[in-house]
């Protein structure tokens, strides 16, 4: 069953890839559906059964070299049972809708046809991807950890780089190789020293050697550091590149060039899941520092700010869900940062649930043409009422509405109040009033969307807010969804009433009120700030500038050094790269075979003179025998 | 099959005899013939080659299939394989066939291109099954040869000074050798390769034009044999030769240098530098690490400004290759299974990006990355295993990149964690400049019209690049074709790697170990050494 439901996917995407030309693309389409159902179905199977105590199968011997061993495995327990629950009821919910949804076309514009195995690709993708996240949650060596980290990230550039035609998908697809890739390497770098350190892979035989681990100090740059903050610091970079926290924030807006359930599964059970996982994974060796921890609180709080503001301004509803997405991952963070996983692992599944429920719902509105402008879509609340229910609902959850003290609410009020409470418990209480900030920014910015698509009317004369021709099964498939993933917290997380209630149901509702004044106000209230301060929108809607102070931090000044290496007159003779800062070794080389004047003889001559010199030396220095 | 070494490495010279005794002419029909005899007798001697990684015996300590004759001079005709050279063996044989397939449209002079080929293949896989020093030696220099033929004759423009610089190249290298050899035969009295490593040569520091030289001997003859193959490698700042090489050779020649040439000169320090000279290689490791870390993060940044595909995919190999050889030096039994890995993984990412380059060259008359866009659309296929190939360089899990850097990298943490870091930066900066050249050959829309009408790929050039990709994913998903084979000599040579430098360490330092740290306290605990055998 295991190997049926790790499997079932990867068979899945590899025949719409490759056999849709075989088969037909909508043969394709059908079959990869049916298998992530097949392993949606055996997912949710044992994700039921699963026990607290770890049970591990193995298949198969993979890397062995000496002492480092790693076999391709299935490990499982409650807490691992979470995140794979959710990716397999995200990506199953993602190929149906895709499945049924009309395909959008691979132009800029907007015009045109989609490409001929356009929509088997993203079945393709989102069947990698959802191989990738199953391989690392049920990894039980770093080695497969590593693995599916790494597929995430080839599952991320090929979604959203789907759109072959589209240069603005194919220039994201690569800055979201990049950037992941970064992450990646961090990620092998933290496992390489670890293997150094405790000469396993193994996640239990790490923890096993945890108690050595933690006595062995480093010096670096003068500072004595603890290996287990070297580790937790590199865990902590590795999970803020993947989940596009800080600086690392812009791919996750790239990530939005993905047609819609590409994007949905990519923002919500994708990259920033694996970071989770990883997190969780790795809470034995967080539980035994504090110094990066607290960098990675720090961190995710600011993205929160940052990611939260940005989604205020977003004029393409996928943008927004993305930053959004960004947002909750500061949250997931942080938590994790002060201690508290369990809390963190309810709110990533909570606040993923609920922003894959809305961006279905929005999804299902506009026909899937481009643009995706907000400004063009409105008052699709009285054409669909399910769809206005679903999105509701979700934002319902994200706003975390609830009745404070009574531990009775929606799933995102019961997840954000836990959140909340660790933060209130936290060495530095104020990350409880910036996160606060954030959650009412992170309102806003959700029922803005909902209020805009579904209550206001259209902004725009060219409004094409238009019913997609979905079908009636798909639209009570998002709202029944869209229940289960806001009342799902009433059965399954155990209800503490805690003070910190009260701030997170005020911060919805506050966000709730400014947006109904925003949409109240209608475009007038933009059009004010922007003539006020034209700065502030630019910044908000490109995400603060961080893929920008990336670029010109890292990518410009390797790509002007690399160009200066690379650029000297034996360059342009085609004589291939030479060192700009080293050119005295072509120079010397020149010379040298000036001294050759082409002929086979000079070649004998050569190796004669240095047989000779060398036989020479070894005599007179009286080494031969 | 007591010979099977031997029918191996001169099936292709006899296919050659046979072409250069019996086919007259330039017509048609005498280039097919041409063609078909090479690709049959490349074929057959992969078939063979497949028998002996089959037949080879994991379990089994030194060397197998041993042939050992008496030859001309008093030397000694000998060959045979263990876990170093057996899968370079294998390589060889591989993308040897694939060589000749990807040169069918070669009209000039076929019958001489064939046969150069055929004897290269020869020469090569003598080299790395020789056991006797001056058998490789002749090997190994003869093998430059036809190659120097198949640059100078059927390179593009500029080949006659790339075809020399690789002979000069290689003159400077082989005088190094030769002159190792020779002090190796006076101070052993032998040049049998298994005699060698049990021989002591001298370790104790020499004063050489008032420097000291730590290691002696051993240092000076392992600082000739290593710059005489670091020139083959290439290894900053020998270099040169090798990027103009590259840039005017046939695609075939390209392919042969940059996956096989490469290869064969890693095999050669892991053969010689390494297990006769353990404590000169020890006292140069630091020194080759440096080179290596120039040239590896020197090429990968030369790799993201380059233009034309296959200077990139050449600043790409060079990059890799410096990678495998830093985990060569690294001493440690990953070190040296993911070096070995990564040899093979990059030899075949480097000919499944030339083949690459050679289909679009076939097409367009250029590898020029500003002459293409948008070409995904027209090549599905091509699309595909270009994109898997490039992942595989990158270190896609399931393919054979993956397990070759993790083991390169582990064997690396341990003693030189700078050296990791170093890596990781390389492999971001060949990620950005694979990836960007993707984008600009196969992305974007289809706006140029001479690409309008390009075909995917045909059925000849399915046959070359499939099988890359198809050994690229069998060689990830089960590296342990591999680990298995090169285990036990890899094992030997970490042991004795460590061994030297436990001693070494307590001969020059003995107040050291009051400074050992924690964690190399705990790493000792841990590991469990076992000795296969002593010197």
């Amino acid at each position: 069953m295991e190997q049926t439901l790790l499997l079932a996917p990867l068979a899945g995407a590899v025949i719409a890839a490759l056999g849709w030309r075989l088969i037909g693309e909508s043969a394709a389409r059908w079959t990869a559906t049916a298998l992530i159902l097949l392993a949606a179905g055996l997912g949710w199977l044992l994700a039921l059964n699963a026990s607290p105590n770890a049970t591990v199968r193995y298949f198969q011997t993979w890397i062995e070299s000496g002492s480092l061993s790693s076999a391709f495995a299935f490990r499982l327990d409650l807490v691992m049972a979470v995140p794979l629950a959710l990716v397999i009821s995200l990506s199953a919910i993602a190929h149906v809708i895709a499945l049924t949804r009309p395909a959008t076309p691979d132009a800029a514009a907007g015009a045109g046809k989609p490409l001929p195995g356009q929509e088997a690709r993203l079945c393709a993708g989102m069947g990698l991807l959802t191989f990738a996240m199953l391989l690392l949650i049920v990894a039980d060596d770093l080695a497969q950890f590593l693995a599916g980290w790494i597929a995430v990230g080839f599952a991320s550039y090929v979604l959203t780089g789907l759109f072959l035609r589209r240069p603005a998908a194919c220039k994201a697809a690569l800055r979201v190789a990049l950037t992941l890739r970064c992450g990646e390497l961090v990620l092998i770098s933290v496992i390489v020293f670890l293997f150094a350190l405790a000469d396993t892979i193994r996640f239990d035989d790490v923890f096993e050697a945890l108690p050595d681990l933690e006595q062995m100090r480093f010096q670096i740059l003068g500072l004595q550091v603890q290996a287990t903050e070297l580790i937790v610091a590199g865990i902590g970079l590795a999970s803020l590149i993947m989940a596009a926290q800080v600086v690392f924030f812009g791919w996750i807006m790239d990530a939005a060039e993905a047609p819609l359930p590409g994007a949905v599964l990519l923002l919500t059970a994708g990259p920033i899941v694996a970071a989770s996982v990883l997190l969780m994974r790795m809470t034995p060796v967080l539980d035994l520092t504090s110094v990066a921890n607290g960098w990675l609180v720090a961190a995710a709080m600011a993205t929160t700010l940052i990611a939260s503001t940005s989604a205020t301004v977003q004029t393409d509803p996928v943008r927004a869900i993305a930053c959004l997405a960004g947002a909750q991952a500061g949250f997931v963070l942080a938590a994790f940062g002060v201690g508290a996983p369990e809390a963190a692992m309810w709110y990533l599944v909570s606040a993923m649930t609920a922003l894959a429920a809305l961006a279905l719902a929005i999804g299902a509105v506009g026909r899937g043409t481009e643009p995706r402008d907000l400004a063009r879509l409105g008052a699709m609340g009285r054409k669909t009422p399910l769809l206005l229910a679903a999105a509701v609902f979700a934002c319902a959850s994200l706003g975390a509405l609830g009745v404070p003290g009574s531990g009775f609410g929606f799933t995102g009020f019961l997840s954000a109040s836990a959140v909340f409470a660790a933060l209130a418990n936290a060495p530095s209480p104020e990350w409880l009033w910036a996160g606060g900030l954030a959650f009412t920014l992170c309102s806003l910015a959700a029922w803005r969307l909902v209020l805009r698509v579904f209550v206001a009317a259209p902004r725009s004369s060219e409004a094409t807010a238009e019913l997609s021709p979905v079908s009636g099964i798909v639209t009570v498939l998002v709202l029944a969804f869209a229940v289960a993933s806001a009342t799902m917290g009433l059965f399954l997380i155990t209800p503490e009433p805690v003070q910190s209630d009260i701030l997170v149901v005020l911060a919805g509702l506050v966000g709730l009120g400014l947006a109904a004044i925003a949409a109240r106000a209608g475009a007038g209230l933009s059009r004010r700030l922007k003539n006020a301060a034209p700065w502030v929108p630019a910044a908000l809607v490109n995400g603060w500038y961080m893929s920008s102070i990336l670029r010109k931090a890292v990518a410009l000044p390797l790509i002007w050094i690399a160009d200066s290496l690379a650029r000297t007159p034996r360059d342009e003779e085609g004589q291939g790269p030479q060192p700009g800062m080293l050119r005295l070794a072509p120079v010397l080389a020149q010379q040298a075979s000036r001294l050759q004047g082409g002929l086979l003889a000079s070649y004998g001559v050569a190796l004669a003179i240095g047989v000779v010199v060398l036989v020479l030396w070894i005599v007179l220095m009286g080494r031969a025998s | 099959m007591d010979n099977i070494l031997s029918i191996i490495t001169f099936t292709p010279a006899l296919a050659g005899r046979i072409l250069a005794a019996f086919l007259r002419g330039e017509d048609e029909m005498a280039q097919r013939n041409a063609r078909w005899v090479a690709l049959f007798a490349t074929s057959l001697t992969l078939l063979m080659s497949l028998i002996l990684l089959v037949g080879f015996d994991t379990d089994l300590p030194g060397f197998q299939f041993v042939e050992d004759r008496a030859w001309m001079f008093g030397l000694q005709y000998k060959l045979g394989i263990d876990g170093l050279n057996v899968m370079f063996v294998g390589l060889t044989a591989f993308i040897m066939p694939l060589v000749i397939a990807t040169s069918w449209d070669v009209t000039h002079r076929v019958k001489e291109y064939m046969i150069s080929l055929l004897l290269l293949e020869t020469f090569v896989l003598g080299a790395l099954v020789s056991l006797d020093l001056v058998l490789f030696f002749l090997f190994l220099e003869a093998a430059m040869v036809p190659l120097f033929l198949l640059i100078g004759i059927w390179g593009g423009p500029g080949r006659e000074t790339a075809s020399f610089g690789a002979l000069v190249a290689s003159a400077l290298g082989a005088v190094l050798l030769l002159g190792a050899t020779i002090v190796m035969f006076t101070e052993a009295g032998t040049t049998d390769i298994d005699r060698l490593m049990d021989h002591q040569f001298g370790a104790e520091d020499v004063s050489v034009l008032g420097l000291n030289v730590p290691g002696g001997l051993q240092t000076l003859l392992c600082l000739a044999v290593i710059t005489g193959f670091a020139i083959k490698l290439p290894i900053w700042p020998l270099h040169s030769w090798h990027a103009t090489a590259q840039a005017r050779a046939p695609v075939a020649a390209a392919v042969v240098l940059s996956a096989i040439v490469t290869a064969l000169a890693a095999y050669g320090l892991l053969r010689l530098a390494l297990p006769i000279f353990p404590v000169g290689a020890l006292h140069l490791s630091p020194l080759f690490f440096a080179f290596a870390v120039v040239t590896a993060l020197y090429a990968a940044m030369t790799a993201l400004s380059q233009t034309d595909f296959r200077k990139v995919t050449a600043s790409v190999s060079m990059a890799l290759v410096s990678v495998a050889a830093m985990g060569l030096f690294s001493g440690s039994q990953q070190g040296l299974d993911g070096a070995i890995l990564l040899l093979l993984s990059q030899g075949l990412v480097a000919c499944g990006l030339l083949l690459s380059a050679s289909v679009l060259l076939h097409r367009t008359n250029t590898t020029d990355l500003e002459a293409f866009g948008g070409l995904s659309i027209r090549m599905p296929l091509f699309s595909v295993l270009l994109i898997l190939i490039i992942w595989t360089a990158i270190g896609l899990p399931g393919s054979a990149g993956f397990a070759a850097v993790f083991l390169t990298l582990a064997g690396l943490s341990g003693d030189r964690p700078w050296a990791v870091l170093v890596a990781l930066v390389v492999l971001a900066l060949i990620a950005g400049a694979l990836l960007a050249a993707f984008r600009k050959i196969m992305r974007g829309d289809l706006i140029k019209e001479s690409l309008k009408s390009v075909e995917d790929l045909d059925l000849r050039e399915r046959l070359t690049l499939i099988p890359v990709a198809a050994a690229i994913v069998v060689l990830g998903l089960y590296p342990a074709l591999v680990t298995e084979r090169v285990g036990g000599a890899t094992e030997a040579l970490a042991v004795l790697f460590e061994e030297i430098k436990e001693t070494e360490m307590q001969a020059s330092r003995p107040s050291e170990k009051l400074l050992q740290t924690d964690s190399t306290a705990f790493l000792d605990q841990g590991r469990e050494v076992a000795v296969p055998f002593s010197r």
